[in-house]
Protein backbone atom coordinates (compact mmCIF):
# COMPACT_ATOMS: atom_id res chain seq x y z
CA UNK A 1 0.00 0.00 0.00
CA UNK A 2 1.23 3.65 -0.73
CA UNK A 3 0.43 7.23 -0.25
CA UNK A 4 1.76 10.76 -0.81
CA UNK A 5 1.52 14.26 -0.82
CA UNK A 6 3.33 16.57 -3.50
CA UNK A 7 2.86 19.96 -5.05
CA UNK A 8 4.07 21.28 -8.15
CA UNK A 9 2.88 23.93 -10.18
CA UNK A 10 0.03 24.56 -10.29
CA UNK A 11 -1.64 22.38 -8.36
CA UNK A 12 -1.07 20.31 -4.70
CA UNK A 13 -2.07 16.87 -5.15
CA UNK A 14 -2.45 13.48 -2.53
CA UNK A 15 -2.79 10.11 -3.63
CA UNK A 16 -3.03 6.59 -2.20
CA UNK A 17 -3.03 3.15 -3.35
CA UNK A 18 -2.37 -0.24 -3.38
CA UNK A 19 -0.09 -2.64 -5.36
CA UNK A 20 1.01 -5.97 -5.34
CA UNK A 21 3.85 -8.08 -6.89
CA UNK A 22 4.56 -11.73 -7.91
CA UNK A 23 7.58 -13.72 -8.49
CA UNK A 24 7.84 -16.18 -10.88
CA UNK A 25 11.58 -17.04 -11.31
CA UNK A 26 12.81 -14.60 -14.23
CA UNK A 27 9.59 -12.97 -14.73
CA UNK A 28 7.59 -10.78 -11.89
CA UNK A 29 3.97 -9.65 -12.22
CA UNK A 30 2.72 -6.49 -10.70
CA UNK A 31 -0.33 -4.41 -10.21
CA UNK A 32 -1.51 -1.42 -8.80
CA UNK A 33 -4.64 0.57 -8.08
CA UNK A 34 -4.65 4.05 -7.39
CA UNK A 35 -6.54 7.56 -6.66
CA UNK A 36 -4.81 10.74 -7.46
CA UNK A 37 -6.94 14.25 -5.92
CA UNK A 38 -5.45 17.47 -7.64
CA UNK A 39 -6.34 20.22 -6.08
CA UNK A 40 -5.61 24.36 -6.97
CA UNK A 41 -7.31 27.33 -7.25
CA UNK A 42 -7.80 26.86 -11.24
CA UNK A 43 -9.26 23.50 -10.82
CA UNK A 44 -9.79 20.64 -9.15
CA UNK A 45 -9.38 17.20 -10.64
CA UNK A 46 -9.62 13.28 -9.58
CA UNK A 47 -8.17 10.61 -11.13
CA UNK A 48 -8.50 6.94 -11.01
CA UNK A 49 -5.35 4.97 -12.14
CA UNK A 50 -5.38 1.26 -12.41
CA UNK A 51 -2.13 -0.90 -13.97
CA UNK A 52 -1.08 -4.63 -14.44
CA UNK A 53 2.08 -5.27 -16.05
CA UNK A 54 5.32 -7.64 -16.10
CA UNK A 55 8.74 -7.44 -16.24
CA UNK A 56 11.10 -10.31 -17.37
CA UNK A 57 14.44 -11.00 -16.71
CA UNK A 58 16.66 -12.29 -19.67
CA UNK A 59 19.66 -12.25 -16.96
CA UNK A 60 19.33 -10.86 -13.67
CA UNK A 61 21.00 -7.46 -15.48
CA UNK A 62 18.78 -7.07 -18.31
CA UNK A 63 14.65 -6.83 -18.00
CA UNK A 64 11.68 -5.72 -20.63
CA UNK A 65 8.73 -4.75 -18.67
CA UNK A 66 5.34 -4.08 -19.92
CA UNK A 67 1.89 -2.86 -18.87
CA UNK A 68 -1.71 -1.79 -19.71
CA UNK A 69 -3.04 0.99 -17.61
CA UNK A 70 -6.74 2.80 -17.40
CA UNK A 71 -7.20 6.35 -16.36
CA UNK A 72 -10.28 7.96 -15.59
CA UNK A 73 -10.40 11.44 -14.58
CA UNK A 74 -12.99 14.13 -13.36
CA UNK A 75 -12.13 17.49 -13.92
CA UNK A 76 -14.70 20.09 -12.35
CA UNK A 77 -17.33 18.17 -13.58
CA UNK A 78 -15.80 16.61 -16.95
CA UNK A 79 -15.01 12.94 -17.38
CA UNK A 80 -13.04 11.51 -19.42
CA UNK A 81 -11.61 7.85 -19.38
CA UNK A 82 -8.00 6.88 -21.36
CA UNK A 83 -5.74 3.82 -21.95
CA UNK A 84 -2.28 3.20 -22.41
CA UNK A 85 0.20 1.02 -23.23
CA UNK A 86 4.05 1.05 -21.74
CA UNK A 87 7.06 -0.99 -22.29
CA UNK A 88 11.07 -0.85 -21.24
CA UNK A 89 14.01 -2.45 -21.70
CA UNK A 90 16.63 -1.88 -19.14
CA UNK A 91 20.10 -3.67 -18.71
CA UNK A 92 22.65 -3.34 -15.71
CA UNK A 93 26.29 -3.12 -16.11
CA UNK A 94 27.26 -6.07 -13.83
CA UNK A 95 29.51 -5.13 -10.75
CA UNK A 96 28.18 -2.02 -11.27
CA UNK A 97 25.35 0.61 -9.80
CA UNK A 98 24.72 2.00 -13.22
CA UNK A 99 21.70 0.80 -15.93
CA UNK A 100 20.58 2.36 -18.82
CA UNK A 101 17.01 2.29 -20.08
CA UNK A 102 14.68 3.05 -22.97
CA UNK A 103 11.26 3.05 -22.36
CA UNK A 104 7.89 4.39 -24.64
CA UNK A 105 4.60 4.61 -23.73
CA UNK A 106 1.48 5.29 -25.50
CA UNK A 107 -2.41 6.72 -24.23
CA UNK A 108 -5.38 7.65 -26.25
CA UNK A 109 -8.73 8.48 -24.78
CA UNK A 110 -11.33 10.97 -25.82
CA UNK A 111 -9.87 12.63 -28.89
CA UNK A 112 -6.36 12.79 -27.27
CA UNK A 113 -3.41 10.79 -28.01
CA UNK A 114 0.00 10.77 -26.55
CA UNK A 115 3.12 8.86 -27.64
CA UNK A 116 6.76 9.54 -25.65
CA UNK A 117 9.78 7.95 -25.66
CA UNK A 118 12.55 8.18 -23.74
CA UNK A 119 16.54 7.29 -22.85
CA UNK A 120 17.95 7.54 -19.93
CA UNK A 121 20.60 6.28 -16.82
CA UNK A 122 19.87 5.18 -13.43
CA UNK A 123 22.48 5.12 -10.45
CA UNK A 124 21.38 2.16 -7.78
CA UNK A 125 22.31 2.68 -4.30
CA UNK A 126 22.39 -1.18 -2.63
CA UNK A 127 24.15 -3.76 -1.78
CA UNK A 128 27.30 -5.36 -3.51
CA UNK A 129 26.82 -7.73 -5.89
CA UNK A 130 23.42 -7.01 -6.13
CA UNK A 131 21.49 -7.29 -9.60
CA UNK A 132 18.90 -5.52 -11.55
CA UNK A 133 16.20 -7.93 -10.62
CA UNK A 134 17.47 -7.87 -7.04
CA UNK A 135 17.37 -4.02 -7.06
CA UNK A 136 13.73 -4.27 -8.41
CA UNK A 137 12.37 -6.62 -5.73
CA UNK A 138 14.37 -4.25 -2.80
CA UNK A 139 12.97 -1.00 -4.25
CA UNK A 140 9.44 -2.46 -5.65
CA UNK A 141 7.37 0.70 -5.92
CA UNK A 142 7.25 3.32 -8.67
CA UNK A 143 4.37 5.85 -9.70
CA UNK A 144 3.22 6.54 -12.62
CA UNK A 145 2.97 9.89 -12.32
CA UNK A 146 5.42 11.41 -15.30
CA UNK A 147 5.17 11.76 -18.99
CA UNK A 148 7.16 8.54 -19.91
CA UNK A 149 4.97 6.47 -17.54
CA UNK A 150 1.61 4.91 -19.67
CA UNK A 151 1.86 8.78 -21.45
CA UNK A 152 0.30 10.27 -18.39
CA UNK B 1 35.90 -6.33 43.83
CA UNK B 2 38.52 -8.53 41.96
CA UNK B 3 35.78 -11.27 41.05
CA UNK B 4 33.50 -8.07 39.56
CA UNK B 5 37.09 -7.08 37.42
CA UNK B 6 37.18 -10.91 36.13
CA UNK B 7 33.26 -11.00 35.55
CA UNK B 8 33.33 -7.75 33.42
CA UNK B 9 36.82 -8.76 31.89
CA UNK B 10 35.18 -11.88 31.00
CA UNK B 11 32.18 -10.63 29.36
CA UNK B 12 34.22 -8.31 27.10
CA UNK B 13 36.06 -10.97 26.20
CA UNK B 14 33.10 -12.75 24.99
CA UNK B 15 31.21 -10.32 23.84
CA UNK B 16 33.82 -8.61 21.53
CA UNK B 17 33.98 -11.65 19.10
CA UNK B 18 30.45 -11.42 18.36
CA UNK B 19 30.13 -7.33 18.21
CA UNK B 20 33.40 -7.64 15.79
CA UNK B 21 31.26 -9.68 13.61
CA UNK B 22 27.91 -7.41 13.78
CA UNK B 23 30.15 -5.02 12.70
CA UNK B 24 32.63 -7.17 10.25
CA UNK B 25 36.21 -7.25 10.57
CA UNK B 26 38.71 -5.05 9.53
CA UNK B 27 39.84 -5.39 5.60
CA UNK B 28 42.99 -7.26 5.19
CA UNK B 29 45.91 -5.64 3.54
CA UNK B 30 44.72 -5.27 0.19
CA UNK B 31 41.52 -6.86 0.15
CA UNK B 32 38.60 -5.13 0.21
CA UNK B 33 37.05 -2.77 2.52
CA UNK B 34 34.32 -4.10 4.73
CA UNK B 35 31.00 -2.76 3.52
CA UNK B 36 27.54 -3.65 5.24
CA UNK B 37 24.77 -4.46 3.72
CA UNK B 38 22.68 -1.51 3.33
CA UNK B 39 19.00 -0.82 5.79
CA UNK B 40 17.90 1.27 2.41
CA UNK B 41 18.52 0.81 -1.18
CA UNK B 42 17.58 3.52 -3.67
CA UNK B 43 18.06 4.54 -6.79
CA UNK B 44 18.63 7.79 -9.04
CA UNK B 45 17.34 8.36 -12.70
CA UNK B 46 17.72 11.26 -15.34
CA UNK B 47 16.18 10.48 -18.81
CA UNK B 48 15.42 12.58 -21.53
CA UNK B 49 13.52 11.97 -24.51
CA UNK B 50 10.53 13.66 -26.71
CA UNK B 51 6.41 13.55 -26.51
CA UNK B 52 4.55 13.62 -29.69
CA UNK B 53 0.75 14.31 -28.70
CA UNK B 54 -2.29 14.92 -30.85
CA UNK B 55 -5.72 16.32 -29.22
CA UNK B 56 -8.54 16.89 -31.74
CA UNK B 57 -6.43 17.52 -34.54
CA UNK B 58 -4.08 19.62 -33.17
CA UNK B 59 -0.17 18.60 -32.97
CA UNK B 60 2.13 19.15 -30.31
CA UNK B 61 5.32 18.16 -29.74
CA UNK B 62 7.79 18.63 -27.05
CA UNK B 63 11.34 17.75 -25.20
CA UNK B 64 10.79 15.90 -22.13
CA UNK B 65 12.80 15.32 -19.02
CA UNK B 66 11.86 12.83 -16.58
CA UNK B 67 14.13 12.40 -12.92
CA UNK B 68 13.65 10.42 -9.93
CA UNK B 69 14.63 9.60 -7.06
CA UNK B 70 13.47 6.49 -4.62
CA UNK B 71 13.95 4.51 -1.54
CA UNK B 72 12.74 2.05 0.31
CA UNK B 73 13.37 1.25 4.08
CA UNK B 74 13.06 -2.42 5.38
CA UNK B 75 10.63 -1.92 8.46
CA UNK B 76 9.51 -5.55 9.54
CA UNK B 77 9.27 -8.62 7.22
CA UNK B 78 7.29 -7.73 4.36
CA UNK B 79 6.94 -4.23 4.81
CA UNK B 80 8.56 -1.34 4.00
CA UNK B 81 8.74 2.36 3.33
CA UNK B 82 9.13 3.74 0.62
CA UNK B 83 9.69 6.88 -1.13
CA UNK B 84 9.83 8.53 -4.40
CA UNK B 85 10.82 12.63 -5.15
CA UNK B 86 10.18 12.98 -9.05
CA UNK B 87 9.87 15.70 -11.53
CA UNK B 88 9.01 15.57 -14.95
CA UNK B 89 8.08 17.74 -17.57
CA UNK B 90 8.83 19.63 -20.98
CA UNK B 91 11.43 21.98 -22.13
CA UNK B 92 10.65 22.48 -25.94
CA UNK B 93 7.67 23.31 -27.80
CA UNK B 94 6.32 22.86 -31.23
CA UNK B 95 2.82 22.85 -32.54
CA UNK B 96 2.09 21.74 -35.77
Amino acid sequence: MFGGVGSSTPANLWQLGVEGQAYFGNFTAEGTVGYVSLNSSYFDANLWNARIGGRYYFTPNTKLGLGVSYFSVDQSGISADAWGIDGSLEHRLSGTPLSGFVKAAYLDGDGTSQTSALVGLRVSLDAPGSTLQSHDRAVPWQSNAGPLNAGY
Amino acid sequence: MRKLLLTTAAVTALSAPAFAADLGSAPESGGPLYSAAPMVSGDITGALGGAWASYSGDDNSNGVYDTSARFALPLVSGVSFEGELLDSGAFQNGNS
